[in-house]
């Protein structure tokens, strides 16, 4: 374990930031959507609570080449992009993010591998911070996060200090940085833990969720609170789009001096073009689509692959301009069961 | 160029041959460029073609597996599709594949089969034909049903009415919902036919056609007591990876380009309703 002053934060984050290319997160004053962004020079850090866009767009970017076409004076090649080395790093992620990641894991480092993915989540070691003030829209809890203790490297913040744990051979990779500012210490910060913990679990939104469906598809997808809970749903994608398990993606070329780019771009279930073919379209009303989101979540997933596709992030609660969030999904979905059982 | 490791890179191919079947349906013939088949594939599964800056467009495969060429036959119904029917021989086109779960015609091996097919959903289903044709003596009774709106708009007439027609212990009974063109055999709709041929034998049967055909013929089946794990038919969804990652294709917990196209009954039927 390595123990810092509160004030040595800086000198820790810049010895790391010597050697790696460094990610944390940053908001730039009131009101403006705080994400995960370069270091520089250190300004405008944000770790006092969850940022507005989440790790996932530093392992899965919003928008990525995956090949090129050259298609000119007769030629016609392709050459599939280039994946870099070497680690960086991804200071403050807090434990539901990381939760996100391992979420993907199971989907883009199935057979056949993500290329991509894999080579930046391979090279990303990520120093998680514990999450001492929770939203009340956070509901981490219901999905078995730990909010005191995750990643390569777990941070966490007390009175005057900050204590670093490392918990995998990647974190290892940072003991010189953490030798360089820190002192190795014996305090046992398992009470910290604990309180954080017990916090966490009394949110009110985690209180809200707990009785997640364990339902049979069929019945859940038949249920008529479908037609209320996505009354109001604008199919604009926030939702999707800040969410740190939402995985869809589109493929699309651009034009190039010399051919073309194939480009990857992240893509919504809540839009009406996501499954819309000249044969026809099996989604037709937003309902159809805002329950594929829940139950792709809540139910598919979860028959996939053994976990539920949320990880109580509270994002799509706190920024879906309808209101049409996952823990009124939960409820009802709850509700559902009580009735069949 | 280079060696491709990425499921979503295609590789360039080249397209060797066209034929028209019917006034907007058009069979490509691709090999790689060296001449070769670019990859093996099973009856049932598919492949992704595309053009840079055109689209690209998940498609079965037609040919048997054991042909030195992918085929596919296309119809022509959007802008890929279009530009695809504008396409000569000798010209380059990307192809990433193969995939999808196939029918499982070694499961089909002394067998009578019954293919039911309507309009394009003959492209998969001749696949399957030619892969146990090529391996005649395994199976037993073969029938095919094939039904299209009228004469012009069968696909594989050669085969229709040629190869398959001449094979041994083979039928093949063709409707058209609309007579006229030239055409004097049977004109109706393909689920009423199915019962007029198969009302007596219970073959394993393979099924492939638009979604209201499909429908139909299903029920009919079931009315005539055909056991739900012998039937097999293929479902259709948007696809853009192909492998189960860009969260496109799902019915339920199943996606369509990994753990589909082909699907029983019995798995059909714990499917939620949205195809
Ligand atoms: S649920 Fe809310 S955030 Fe999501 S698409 Fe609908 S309106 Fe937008
Ligand atoms: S569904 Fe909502 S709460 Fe759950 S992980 Fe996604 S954004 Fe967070
Ligand atoms: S086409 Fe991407 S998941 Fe099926």
């Amino acid at each position: 374990m390595y123990k810092c002053s509160k004030e040595s934060l800086g000198a820790l984050l810049s010895a790391i930031n010597e050697k790696y290319a460094l990610y944390v997160p940053k908001k730039h004053g009131e009101g403006s959507v705080s994400s995960f962004e370069a270091y520089g020079d250190g300004e405008n850090m944000y770790l006092s609570g969850i940022t507005d866009r989440g790790i996932k767009e530093l392992f899965f970017p919003q928008c990525e080449e995956i090949a090129r076409f050259v298609t000119a004076n007769g030629a016609f090649g392709v050459k599939e992009t280039a994946v870099k080395s070497g680690y960086n790093v991804i200071f403050g992620a807090r434990a539901c993010d990381i939760k996100g990641l391992q979420t993907l894991d199971l989907v883009f480092l199935a057979e056949p591998e993500d290329r991509l993915y894999k080579s930046r989540r391979e090279a990303g070691i990520v120093v998680s911070l514990s999450c001492g003030e929770p939203s009340e829209t956070c509901f981490c809890t219901c999905f078995g996060v730990d909010p005191s203790k995750s990643g390569d490297i777990a941070a966490i913040g007390t009175d005057g200090a900050y204590y670093f744990e490392i918990l995998t051979e990647k974190g290892r990779l940072l003991i010189p940085e953490l030798s360089s500012v820190c002192k190795t210490t014996d305090d046992d910060i398992e009470a910290e833990r604990d309180k954080i913990r017990a916090k966490a679990a009394l949110m009110p939104a985690a209180l809200a969720a707990k009785d997640l469906p364990d339902k049979k598809t069929d019945e859940l997808f038949d249920l008529p609170v479908w037609d209320k809970l996505s009354a109001h749903c604008l199919g604009c994608g926030t939702c999707t789009y800040l969410c740190p398990t939402c995985q869809c993606y589109d493929i699309k070329d651009s034009k190039t001096a010399d051919g073309a780019a194939r480009c990857r771009f992240w893509d919504s279930c809540m839009y009406s073009d996501f499954t819309k073919m000249s044969a026809g379209q099996p989604r037709l009303t937003q309902k159809e689509r805002y329950r594929q989101r829940f139950m792709h979540k809540l139910v598919y997933f979860k028959e996939n692959q053994g976990i539920y596709g949320c990880v109580g992030c509270g994002r799509c609660v706190r920024k879906c301009p309808a209101s049409a969030h996952m823990i009124k999904v939960i409820k009802e979905l709850g509700k559902a069961d009580e009735r069949h059982t | 160029m280079n060696a491709i490791h990425d499921p979503l890179v295609p590789q360039v191919c080249v397209i060797r041959e066209i034929i028209t079947e019917t006034p907007d349906v058009k069979t490509f013939h691709i090999t790689a460029e060296n001449g070769e088949k670019p990859f093996d594939h099973l009856p049932g599964q598919c492949a992704m073609l595309s053009i840079p800056c055109e689209g690209e467009a998940m498609f079965s495969i037609t040919s048997p597996m054991d042909s030195d060429r992918l085929e596919f036959s296309v119809k022509r119904c959007g802008s890929f599709t279009n530009r695809l029917h504008d396409a000569a021989p000798g010209e380059k086109i990307l192809v990433r594949g193969p995939y999808g779960r196939p029918f499982p015609v070694s499961d089909f091996e002394n067998e009578d089969l019954l293919f039911i097919a309507g309009g394009i959903g003959l492209a998969p289903v001749r696949s399957v034909i030619d892969s146990c044709l090529d391996r005649r003596e395994k199976y037993g009774k073969i029938r095919i049903i094939y039904g299209a709106r009228s004469y012009p708009d069968l696909v594989f007439k050669d085969s229709l009415f040629g190869k398959w027609k001449e094979a041994d212990n083979t039928e093949v009974f063709v409707t058209v919902d609309r007579g006229g063109d030239g055409w004097s055999g049977h004109v109706g709709f393909v689920p009423q036919y199915v019962s007029e041929v198969c009302n007596d034998c219970k073959p394993v049967v393979i099924l492939c056609g638009p979604p209201v055909m499909i429908k139909f013929t299903l029920a009919e089946l079931t009315k005539l007591g055909f056991e739900k794990y012998r039937v097999y038919t293929t479902l259709e969804m948007k696809m853009k990876c192909g492998i189960g990652k860009c969260g496109r294709c799902n019915i339920g917990s199943k996606y369509v380009c990994r753990d589909g196209p082909v699907f029983r009954l019995d798995e059909l039927e714990e499917l939620p309703d949205e195809y």
